[in-house]
């Protein structure tokens, strides 16, 4: 299994190397740096041109440019951006713990509620709570995120103001607030800041979960060791939770895995609903603006955590399945 | 300043990742000029929750020497006073940190005396040397300022071998700190350079903090000051440094000297949040969370009945304007004159002001608003839609060139996306159709759009100025001087005679140089029609019922400094 790990981890180096590679090939001909370097509003000069060439390097050749940019990416610094004044890591700093903090909770908010609505749809199946769970799931995937964003706001932000209800009632229409946190738990009032946030960003996946959820449940109840197991005389509950549901769990896990890594980076519009100081707005705004380090250093660690991520969800597989075995040729 | 971008909105944002995927009732009790009415004895202390100055995102600097657009000034103002100030009341020139100055006849040397006792935050004096510093620094290649234009417009001797590196400081300022006296010489006559003086990027900097905490005398690295706690010589200072789409915020400053209104900050403390959708942040006031945002178009109307006598409505100094790129042998040059008068004259800007903005703007009578020293209504000749008159023009244009409109290749009707700009652009296709010119409507990125348009890329434009300063030539000259193309004269525009009005301007004061600078509108807008200006901005910020006597100047910056809160 060591063996096998260590592949995977090594896997990093390639997979980086590849989406540095074209990401900065993209920015080599998407247009030139220096007006948005110089602001990007006014006319620049030619002194001001060569003097901006001259400080980021421009002027050497591109494949000078791109050495020194993996030579300085192995030494773990992202440059600084065209636009902001400060450097890559400074940026990084700030905005990755806020969004994997929003990304977490969005997460198990995904797993708590779909879950628990796909097991309780399969179980029950063609019931009320099955019809409702496929309605709901249905709907929540249709309504966009940003009108789901805003439904969050007025019901439980703007509505209890104007009702002059208590600040019991209240929450915050927007922000990350006191940023006060232990690791990923909210402390103190943070969670009123998180709680409409992470449900928002975490709607559209929480339905599909359910509803893979429910198929694959649906599938495992038919199976032979289910019919044992109720044979031995085990409860409901217990053949469903440990025998059902962790059978079911591989595909619904491998989504889930995928989710976070794609929820870390790609929560632009919860981000920008809820003002949220994440990575997916920064890219966004940097691939807009031709910032090329940004784009390049944020989206170079998002690759990092997709990888590492789907290592994890690999490696998960052998609790829910003990059948599964790594190690090449050996496994069975 | 600054030529608007707009307040984009979050259906930008999602063309824009869009975009990024694919390459890979009216108000009973309204407010006065500018400012809500004030109300009873100033209170000192409280915190100000502030969601509208950057209700659309950050500013791109908070730099004096690099802020270039309002958002980026709004910060910049607070921390910094110049030699002078326009007072936001009368729209004229008042002493600031110089409480008084001389110039010669001919307007080629100004002297400025500095006030004694006037210090940065930190206790360093103000001197004349730090106004120096500033002005060299700013005027540097090697900081890349987009704002240096204003320093440049003043043209001190030795302004172009700065800004060529050929030299690091200006051979024309003299800044004596024994007598306290800043001298320009200046290479033509300028009689305005006091109101000029009022603007930010003239301020002074503390050149002994800004090295020390850049740790370095290099300019080109002291861009980097903004990044920390800067310290300046305004009513307020940074209680923190700037926390990048989050948060500025700032607190009194306790050994201010009390400005033109004699007088320090009110509040203990100013929390400007950082927003990236103005919709959000307008919210975030519903739900009283904010004490101040800035509403959304849609929301006007609305606003000033749900809050009436809470929000600062104002007439604000800018200009909102399509315009024809001269260049353009389609549209541009003498042989296109009744064609662009025709265009002119079909526009329904009455259209805009209900549609687009939910009559939150004022219909534009001329390019230069009211509130501008020497405005005079009526100047402008093709502010009433006239279609028939429009298609006579069209018609004699048709003869004199022998083209035929139906036939024309589309002329694009050029925006950036987002800010209502693609309602205008939908408004002005159906005026044109209605007019028999083909048209189409091009959309532009908003990041690059005024680039391209620098570049003579665009065929019919949308544009907009926000002033300065309270100036007239501010309002012309960035726009339609021939030095302004590669600019702000997106236009492309270059008529000797309208530069030889400039100029003389220039040399003259009080009415006479208002006469010249009508003169030169009336050039740019009837005589060659350049440009169609379509309304006037008004401000548009609502604020809490605790928050008192908030004013946002004619050139868009709040008062801070003269809110208290209850």
């Amino acid at each position: 299994m060591g063996g096998y790990i260590l592949r995977r981890a090594l896997l990093v180096i390639p997979v980086v190397v590849g989406a540095v590679t074209l990401l900065f090939a993209a920015f080599l001909v998407t247009g030139d740096p220096v007006e948005t370097i110089a602001g990007g509003q006014r006319a620049v000069s030619a002194t001001t041109r060569a003097q901006i060439i001259h400080k980021y390097g421009l002027d050497e050749p591109s494949y000078v440019r791109y050495g020194r940019y993996i030579g300085r990416l192995v030494r773990g610094d992202l440059g600084d951006s065209y636009k902001q004044g400060r450097s890559v890591n400074d940026i990084l700093r700030q905005d990755a713990p806020a969004s994997l903090r929003l990304a977490i909770w969005a997460i198990i908010l995904e797993i708590l509620i779909g879950i628990a609505a796909g097991v309780i749809a399969a179980v029950r199946r063609y019931s009320f709570l099955d019809a409702l769970t496929t309605v709901s799931t249905t709907m929540v995937v249709a309504i966009p995120v940003f009108v789901l964003g805003y439904l969050f706001q007025y019901v439980f932000g703007i509505l209890p103001n104007k009702q002059n209800l208590g600040s019991w009632a209240r929450f915050p229409v927007q922000g990350i607030g006191p940023n006060h946190w232990f690791l990923f738990i909210p402390l103190g009032n943070q969670w009123k800041f998180l709680l409409f946030p992470a449900l928002t960003l975490a709607s559209v996946s929480t339905a599909v979960v359910a509803r893979m959820t429910r198929s694959t449940m649906l599938e495992v109840m038919k199976a032979d060791y289910m019919r044992t197991a109720a044979a031995k005389g085990l409860t409901k509950n217990a053949i469903i939770l440990k025998h059902g549901l962790k059978n079911a769990m591989i595909p619904v896990v491998t989504l889930i895995g995928l989710d976070l890594a794609t929820l870390i980076g790609s929560a632009v519009i919860t981000e920008t609903v809820f003002n949220w100081p994440g990575m997916g707005s920064e890219i966004a705004r940097a691939a807009v603006s031709l910032d090329a380090p940004v784009v390049l250093g944020l989206t170079t660690l998002l690759v990092v955590a997709y990888v590492v991520i789907n290592l994890l969800v690999d490696l998960s597989y052998a609790f829910f399945d003990p059948r599964i075995r790594y190690g090449g040729a050996e496994a069975r | 300043m600054r030529r608007m971008r707009g307040r984009a909105s979050l259906a930008v944002l999602i063309v824009c990742v869009a975009l990024v995927a694919a390459a890979c009732s009216s108000s009973k009790k309204t407010s006065t000029a500018g400012g809500s009415g004030s109300a009873g004895t100033p209170v000192v202390g409280g915190t100000l929750n502030d969601y509208q100055q950057y209700a659309q995102g950050e500013p791109d600097h908070i730099d004096p020497d690099l802020a270039a657009d309002v958002n980026s000034s709004a910060t910049g103002q607070l921390l910094f006073d110049g030699l002078t100030e326009n007072d936001y009341k009368t729209g004229k020139v008042v002493p600031q940190v110089s409480d008084r100055w001389t110039h010669n006849d001919n307007f080629t040397q100004w002297v400025f005396h500095i006030r004694s006792g006037v210090t940065f935050s930190n206790g360093d004096a103000v001197l004349p040397s730090s106004f120096a510093y500033a002005w060299n620094r700013i005027l540097n290649p090697a900081l890349a300022s987009e704002v240096a234009y204003i320093p440049a417009t003043l043209g001190i001797k030795g302004t172009a071998d700065v800004q060529a590196g050929k030299a690091a400081t200006l051979s024309g300022l003299t800044a004596d700190d024994g007598a306290m006296t800043l001298t320009l010489n200046l290479d033509k006559p300028i009689s305005f350079v006091d109101g000029l003086a009022a603007h930010l990027s003239m301020s002074p900097l503390d050149q002994k903090d800004v090295e020390a905490k850049t740790g370095t005398t290099d300019v080109t690295k002291t861009a980097k000051y903004e990044q920390g706690i800067m310290i300046g010589n305004g009513p307020f200072i940074m209680a923190e440094a700037w926390k990048h789409n989050v948060s500025i915020t700032l607190a009194r400053n306790p050994t201010y000297w009390g400005g033109y209104e004699g007088h320090k900050a009110y509040l203990d403390k100013l929390v400007f949040t950082i927003s990236k959708d103005l919709d959000s942040a307008y919210g975030a006031f519903q739900g009283g969370q904010a004490d101040t945002a800035y509403i959304p178009a849609a929301k006007y109307q609305e606003a000033l009945t749900t809050y009436a006598g809470h929000v600062a409505n104002g007439p604000i100094l800018g200009i909102y304007d399509w315009g024809f790129n001269m260049k353009d042998p389609e549209v541009g040059g003498p042989a296109n004159l009744k064609l662009r008068q025709a265009i002119a004259l079909s526009i329904d800007r009455d259209a805009m002001i209900t549609r687009t903005y939910n009559n939150s703007r004022l219909k534009a009578l001329g390019w230069t608003p009211p509130g501008v020293p020497g405005y005079q209504t009526g100047l402008y000749q093709f502010a009433e839609r006239d279609l028939t008159k429009a298609k006579q023009l069209l018609s004699e244009w048709e003869q004199a060139t022998g083209k035929k409109a139906a036939s024309l290749k589309p002329i694009q009707v050029n925006f950036n996306i987002g800010s209502g700009h693609d309602i205008n652009a939908g408004i002005i296709k159906g005026n044109l159709d209605e007019l028999g010119v083909p048209s189409v409507v091009v959309p532009h990125e908003s990041k690059t759009y005024f680039k391209d348009m620098r570049k003579g890329l665009g065929q019919f434009m949308r544009s907009g100025w926000i002033a300065d300063y309270t100036s007239y030539d501010n309002q012309l000259y960035p726009s339609f001087d021939t030095a302004g193309i590669g600019g702000d004269n997106i236009y492309q525009y270059s008529s000797a005679e309208f530069d030889a009005l400039i100029d003389k301007a220039r040399a003259q004061t009080g009415a006479d140089a208002e006469a010249t600078y009508r003169q030169a509108e009336d050039v740019a807008l009837n005589k060659d029609v350049v440009a169609i200006p379509l309304n006037w901005y008004k401000g548009a910020v609502v604020y809490a019922t605790r928050v008192q006597n908030v004013v946002q100047s004619p050139l868009q910056f709040v008062k801070y400094d003269s809110i208290w809160v209850k």
